[in-house]
Order: C-alpha cells, then structure tokens, then sequence
C-alpha cells in the first residue's frame, strides 16, 4: 500500500527546503544590497535593501504554512514574497526589469508539482497580473538611479550573480519535484508489488476456504450417512420387524427394546456431536470462554485456560477464536501424545487481542507444521478477520500458536 | 419362528455352517456394524432364510464368497470402504457366481450409476425397507427373472 502519509511528509520536507533556499537567497541578496549602499553612500541603496528583506519576511509565513500541511497558503505566501522583491527591485530599478521578470517564475515551477490544475490556474493568473505591473513598472517608472551611482561592473556584477543564482534555485526546485516525483512513482510502485502479493495470496486463501468448505460439507455428508443416518435405517428396520413380530403373536422382548433404544440414543448422540462440530451451539448461548472450557473438558490432554480480560468480541471474532483453539487442542490430542498438557491463554495484548495455545509435547519440524492443512485452515480464519497466526513448534519444546486479531475500532473492553 | 436378535462378530468375516435345513443361505455385506445387526435379525426372523456370513469389506466378501459354497443371496451394500458394492457386484458374476446378487443403499436408486444393475444384479432394496416380507419378495422376484 502506498503510505500517503510517508508520501507527504517526503514532499513537504522537500517544499521547505525549497522556501528555505529562496529565502536564504533573498536574505543574502537584502545584506548585499545594504552593505553596499553604505559602502557607496547611497541612501536609496540602503532603501532597496530594506525593501527586499520586508518582502522576504512577507515570505516567512510559508514555513508555519508548510508545518501545517497547508501547502496552498504555503505557495501564496512564498509568491507574495518572491513577486513583492521583484516589484520593489524593478521599482528602484527598471534596467533590472528583464531580469526580475525570471523572478516571477520561481514560485509557478514549485507551484506546478504542490499545487492542483485549479489552484494552478489561479497562481499562474496572479503571475500574469504581477508580470504586467512589473512590465508597466519598469517601463514607467524613472527608478532611483541607483544603478547609476555605483560604478556600472558592479551593477552588472550584481545582476550576473542574480542570474547565477536564479539558476541554481530553479534547478534546484525542479531537481526537488523530480525527487517527489520519483518517490511517488516508488511509492507506487512498491504499493503495485505488494498488492499483487497480497491479491495472489488473497486468491489462495479463498481457494483454501472453499476447498475447506466442501471438504468440510463432505465430512458432515459421510458422518451423517455413516452415523446417524445408519442408525436411524436400523432402527427403522427393526421397529418394522418388532411391529411384524407383534402381529404375528409374538412378543418382543425387552432386549429388542433397549436395542432399539440404544440406537436411537447413539444416533442423537451423533447428531449432537455433528452438530456441534458444524457450530457449537454453547458459543451463542453462553459465549467463547464457556465454549473454550466445554472444549477443554472434551479434549483427552490437561488443558489449563485463562481467560483474561479481553475486549469485547464480535460473534465472527469469537466463532474464529473458538474453531482456532479447536484445531489447536485437536493437534495437541493428535500430535503432542497423551501425557502432554496444554495452556490455553487468552487476552489483550498491544497489539490486540492474543490468543495462545502451548503444549508440553515433543513438537516437532515447524516447517512441516506451517504447511499442515489445520496450520493454514486456523491461518486462513484468523486472517480473514485481519489477525496473524502463527506457529513455533521445534523437536523437543513443544508447540505454540498465537493468534493476534487487531482490535476492532469502537470495541469496548470488559473486564 | 427365531425372534432374537442376532449379533454377528462385529468387525471380522464371519462364515457360518450352512443350516443343512434347505433354508436359503444368505450373506450380507455391509460396513455398519448396527445395519449389520439388524439385518441378522430380520434374516432370522424369516421363515426360510439364514444368515450364513457376513463381511464388512468388499473385498473381505469376495475372498469369503469364493470360499463357501452355501451362499443363495448376497445382500450387499453399494457404499464400502474398499471396492463399492457395484464392483464386488461385477466381480461375482465375473467369477461364475450363482448366488442372487441384491444391492443395498440408503440412497436413491435414481442416485446409483447407470450402469450399477448391468452385471451381476438382480435386485435393489432401500435399506430401511428391509422386511422379512420386502426379503422374501426380493427372492422370488430374482428367481422369477433369473
């Protein structure tokens, strides 16, 4: 996924450091211009410095701009500064017109890689405006002569060092965007890659779940053909047969009667447990930590719960909690052997709710396990609700699953 | 009339002496234990009829019907965990078996295979139908046809 919020923090960064050259630059150019006024006595020299160091403190509000993510007033404020010098420098001297035109463009370049097509429109609008009055300023007005009382290299030393400059900030601004640019682009790609990845795996965990589900509907099938169903075919059977015997005069006999009812009872029984196997019916009447502890009783290894303080559980959270802990208690009985016992711990954790379950047993290859089809099934449950299942299991320690599901936003906790 | 329960050994093959009484001999196939029971008991309870062995595999029924000579009637179901009764069916007939061969099932017989009754059958009966009248009407529908 793309972090937008990495994303604009990059190019924010990059837009400060922009303003920050700018206004470093108008600072040097103010301190230039002031102390060579008093070096050459020039009171309106001294003006002009000033001017220019009033409008790149106009410029100053970009930055708390910036620290807010405002970055529209950011672009106004720095295009207000930027454009203001220039207005100040072509008013003082309309030989540097031309020059203080390039001026204008400085905020456009940055504004076209910050800023939006309408907001965009409205920069480059203002722009023409302040270019027009530049234009009709510099042609109209009669300056100050500035430039006349100082000897004419330096003036055009000056403006060298400005164009020189200019063209270090511009670069240096396009150099920015290309950067933002270029981490957007990574960004996006990055993002791609990992949507594919998650979209592969996405697809594999669906095909999991459905081929759990028929498997699943073909275990209820045969159980059920195979169980009660048989049962209830016999007993069929022989209350057929006991209604014939009775018609014929003969009585029948109190053991055909338990016989039938023992298979009457034995296909309840089986009924019972199919039912409970396809969702357990304690889990909605009397909640997850009953189901767990029913559960443990059932298992044929020592299970210990501790069941803490957690948050609140949503009935799809508490059905994937309880077939999560079934599958790792039926594990224990199948893998861990009859002497082992097992913790069965659930509670909140920093990350969300932590759910373990550790046994004693002779555990065993962990790469073998993670790609057992109850690791991936209890995997599939847990991340289908966004959590993460893991299993560390090694020749000698023991096994463990933990299962942390995130907290849902608005869950409460109970205590 | 027999009116007891039979039990048959639960898991094993069972082979029993022919009556010797004329009665018609008959061997039941089936994988469930508590059907196996009650049919014993319904085969009893038929004048005529006697359970001669039962097996709970097909392919245990097979060795055990080559062995016995005293078989009239296979009951035998359609669903077993090894061969299916339909191929034990085949089998029989492939070996030159005279015994009347009846499948079993819970299902439909609409639900079987098209071709389940091509070979070596002469009869279908629904499981929970089974009579000691359903067994004698059985009988004598195959031996009329066969």
């Amino acid at each position: 996924m793309i972090e937008s919020a990495g994303l604009q923090r990059t190019s924010l960064a990059e837009l400060r450091s922009q303003f920050r050259t700018e206004q470093i630059a108008s600072w040097i150019a103010a301190a230039g211009v002031v102390v060579l006024a008093i070096g050459f006595d020039e009171p309106w020299g001294l003006l002009l410095g000033v001017g220019v160091g009033v409008m790149a403190i106009v410029r100053l509000p970009s930055f708390a701009a910036v620290d807010r993510n405002d970055v529209v007033a950011a672009m106004w404020w720095e295009a207000a500064g930027t454009w203001g010098i220039a207005l100040v420098v072509v008013g003082a001297i309309p030989d540097a017109t031309p020059i203080m035109i390039l001026n204008l463009i400085g905020p456009l370049v940055i504004g076209a890689v910050y800023l939006d097509a309408n907001q965009m429109k409205r920069l480059i609008s203002a722009g023409v405006v302040v270019a027009v009055a530049l234009g009709a300023l510099g042609f109209r007005s009669e300056g100050t002569g500035i430039e006349d009382a100082i000897p004419e290299w330096s003036f055009q030393f000056i403006m060298i060092i400005y164009l020189a400059f200019h063209v270090i900030v511009t670069s240096a601004s396009l150099s920015g965007a290309n950067r933002v640019r270029r981490a957007t682009l990574d960004a996006v790609v990055d993002a791609n890659e990992a949507l594919v990845e998650a979209d592969a795996e996405l697809r594999e965990s669906r095909r999991r779940v459905i081929s759990a589900g028929d498997r699943e509907r073909v275990r209820i099938e045969r159980n059920i053909h195979d169980g009660a169903q048989q049962r209830l075919v016999a007993l069929a059977v022989q209350l057929q047969l006991a209604s014939q015997l009775v018609r014929d005069g003969n009585p029948v006999t109190p053991e055909q009667l338990d016989a039938m009812h023992v298979e009457s009872r034995e296909a309840l029984d089986e009924l019972r447990e199919l039912a409970r196997g396809i969702y357990p019916s304690i889990l909605t009447e009397r909640g997850l930590e009953d189901a767990l502890r029913s559960v443990s009783h059932r298992s044929p290894n020592p299970v210990e719960i501790t069941y803490d303080r957690c948050a609140e559980l949503s009935s799809d959270d508490a059905a994937a909690i309880y077939f999560i802990c079934l599958e790792a208690l039926q594990n224990v009985a199948k893998h861990a052997g009859p002497g082992a016992s097992a913790k069965l711990t659930l509670g909140d954790g920093d990350d969300g709710l932590v759910v373990s379950i550790v046994d004693d047993g002779p555990g065993c290859d962990p790469t073998v396990i993670s790609s057992s089809r109850g690791v991936l099934n209890m995997a599939d449950r847990a991340g289908a609700l966004g959590g993460d299942l893991t299993v560390d299991s090694s020749p000698g320690r023991g096994t463990r699953v933990t299962m942390v599901l995130p907290h849902r936003s608005g869950a409460s906790v109970v205590g | 009339m027999r009116n007891e329960l039979v039990s048959p050994n639960d898991i094993s093959t069972t082979v029993r002496a022919p009556g010797g009484d004329g009665a018609i001999g008959v061997f039941v196939v089936d994988d469930h234990p508590a059907f196996l029971r009650t049919v014993a008991s319904v085969i009893d309870a038929t004048v005529g009829f006697t359970l001669v062995g039962t097996a709970e595999s097909g392919l245990a029924a097979l060795d055990a019907l080559a062995a016995h000579d005293r078989v009239d009637m296979v009951l035998l179901d359609v669903n077993l965990p090894d061969v299916s009764g339909i191929e034990v069916a085949r089998r029989l007939a492939d070996a030159g078996a005279t015994a009347v061969v009846v499948l079993m099932s819970t299902a439909d017989p609409a639900e079987l295979p098209a071709d389940a009754f091509d070979r070596g059958v002469a009869g279908f009966l629904a499981k929970e139908r089974l009579t000691t009248q359903e067994l004698r009407t059985i009988w004598g529908a195959a031996n009329d046809v066969s």
